[in-house]
């Protein structure tokens, strides 16, 4: 049976003044009904591009140059405008980073979560209005009804989150893509948020794009992880797997600079060095710069993904076991 | 149940606006302004059009209160009249623009792309031209009329409201409900409609006013100079047309104090209106 989504070899590339700049090369995944996948980097690695490709809402200056991206064995890319808004919000929904912003202040809070039901699921005002309310019950907000009838600014960040979260599934969608969906909540809400995530996975058997900067977060909450570096996978594989051992030195970098709870420490670890400049990418690895293993042959040629363990790798490291 | 929810935002815009002094100063003017030139002709029996031959400039009298002019029509039912056409040219021809300016900046700043050069363009052509040299000469070939010169001052005022309503569009769809009604497969057309436009509301009215303004003081230009509304019909623009001539600007105030300083009030009063609207519309300016 097919996956429930399979990204090959994504390339996506901005048109800027300076020239061409690939923002995203050869990215594949793949995502199972109910998996929950984590997608980490650092700023401006590729992970919003990414999720913005799938639902192909990149502004004007974007392209998606090669790649395949499938829904259930349907092949999304080449779908006319027309036909992907039949996708979004219906069977691939999004969740922003902002909830104060990512809702429209001169609409009630009803007047937009009926939006995506009256779209895809042709149902009449009054009952998609019954319906929302019972997906606000769903994400947990107290006194529904009274909520529709609110503008934005009348709710609390947290309660912001669930209604996006809520218009997100309010069509049942088979994937999620939440793109990092605490980093504006406090701490307290993000696990409730989180919490809330995993619970409608539950019930829904929705799978989940989640994507963040923030480690903790993936290891409470994923299933399997993909690191991006300038664009570029360099490790995929199980929680388990990435966690308890992982092998590409920026991955072993990301957690190694997780502050540990047991300890004092002076200074954390940090990964020296930025994420090159799109259009200034070194020729070889592009971790090359600051890896501390790098070698010769390292900042000459690119690594392919190799299989280490039961994850994959782009290290020449795990080149020759494979 | 909207409305009552609506409120909170309407009612702080509202008080925001009741406060600001020089903004009601105008409202109450332009208010009062209205009510006189629609029902004064209709209680009293004003005359705007037909001569006194017994009164060629006479002073103000108990016969005709504001005097008589040049060819003894009364200067008082004449300024009545003149407002009803200067607020009528005011109001329509900012209609016309506001109808063709908003929907073009829509589409330009939205779609982008070919649509917005095409655009807007065109408006900087349109804006290049002196305006008032381009509006004499179409006006001088449609002929002038008080039909003609709303029409021209309307259209020619589009590019006003275009560029206001491009720029903001601009940045309202970078905004982040914009791209989440993407995302939930909102079409393009309600995404407009209900998100790009209601979030462009502020600066539309804001430009409506000045825009109103701006009219009422180019149909009187057009008056004066003979290309705008045609004696015997009443501007204010062509009641100062008699004030061309020194005697009458220096020895009989009465015939062309009252429509300038009809005007002078009036689009005053309108551009503090719009300054109070801006301020109140405006969540970081606090009254």
């Amino acid at each position: 049976m097919d996956s429930l989504l399979k990204v090959d070899g994504l390339q996506v590339q901005f048109q800027t003044k300076k020239g061409v700049n690939t923002s995203v090369d050869g990215v594949s995944f793949s995502i199972e009904k109910g998996e929950i996948l984590g997608i980490v980097g650092e700023s401006g690695c590729g992970k919003s591009v990414t999720s913005l490709s799938i639902l192909q809402l990149l502004g004007t200056n974007a392209k998606i140059s090669w790649g395949s991206i499938q829904l259930e064995g349907r092949e999304l890319l080449g779908l006319s405008e027309e036909e992907m808004c039949k996708i979004r919000g219906n069977e691939i929904a999004m969740i922003f980073q902002d909830p104060m912003t990512a809702l429209n202040p001169t609409l009630t809070i009803g007047e937009q979560l009926i939006e995506p039901l009256v779209i895809h699921q042709g149902y009449s005002k009054a009952d998609a209005r019954r319906e929302a309310v019972e997906v606000l019950k769903k994400v947990g907000i107290a006194a529904p009804e009274k909520r529709m009838k609110e503008y934005p600014h009348q709710l609390s960040g947290g309660m912001r989150q669930r209604v996006m979260i809520a218009m997100a599934v309010s069509c049942a969608p088979k994937l999620l893509i939440a793109d990092e969906p605490t980093t504006a909540l406090d701490v307290t809400i993000q696990a409730q948020i989180l919490e809330l995530m995993l619970e409608l996975r539950e019930k829904m058997n929705t799978a989940i794009i989640l994507i963040t900067h923030d480690m903790g977060v993936v290891a409470e909450t994923a299933d399997n992880i993909l690191v991006l570096y300038a664009g570029k996978v360099v490790e995929y594989g199980s929680v388990k797997e990435i966690f308890n051992a992982p092998k590409h030195p920026y991955t072993q970098g990301l957690l190694s600079s997780i502050p540990p709870l047991e300890e004092d420490v002076e200074e954390l670890n940090t990964i020296d060095g930025t994420v090159p400049a799109p259009g200034q990418m070194p020729s070889g690895c592009r971790f090359a710069p600051r890896c501390p293993n790098a070698d010769a042959r390292c900042s000459k040629e690119q690594p392919g993904l190799y299989p280490a363990g039961s994850s994959m790798v782009s290290c020449f490291q795990f080149a020759e076991q494979g | 149940m909207k409305k009552k929810e609506n409120e909170s935002y309407l009612s702080e815009v509202i008080s925001k606006l009741t406060e600001h002094k020089m903004a009601m100063a105008g409202l109450v003017v332009i208010l009062l302004e209205i009510i006189l030139v629609v029902v004064l002709p209709l209680a009293l029996k004003l005359n705007p059009y037909d001569s006194d031959y017994t009164a060629f400039f006479a002073a103000p009298s108990s016969a005709h209160i504001m005097g008589t002019d040049a060819i003894g029509r009364d200067v008082f039912a004449r300024l009545i009249y003149g407002g009803r056409t200067s607020l009528l040219v005011g109001f329509c021809s900012t209609i016309i623009s506001c109808a063709i300016g908003v929907p073009l900046g829509l589409i330009a700043g939205y779609f982008r792309g070919k649509s917005e050069i095409a655009i807007m363009r065109v408006a900087d052509i349109f804006m290049s031209f002196p305006s008032i040299v381009l509006i004499l000469v179409l006006v001088a070939v449609i002929g002038p009329s008080i039909w003609s010169v709303t029409l021209v001052i309307g259209v020619l005022g589009w590019t006003q409201f275009a560029r206001l309503i491009y720029a903001n569009v601009l940045s309202v769809s970078e905004k982040e409900y914009v791209e989440s009604a993407r995302a939930i497969g909102t079409p393009n057309v309600k995404i407009i409609t209900q998100y790009i436009l209601p979030n462009s509301f502020a600066p539309i009215l804001i430009a409506i006013t000045f825009q109103m303004a701006s009219a009422i003081l180019m149909e009187s230009s057009l008056s004066f100079l003979g290309m705008g509304v045609q004696p015997p019909g009443a501007s204010w623009g062509n009641m100062l047309y008699d004030a061309q001539s020194i005697t009458v600007l220096s020895k009989r105030l009465w015939v062309w104090m009252p429509p300038g300083i009809a005007l002078l009030v009036t689009v005053l009063s309108i551009n503090f209106l719009g300054d109070g609207i801006r301020d109140a519309l405006d969540p970081k300016i606090k009254i």
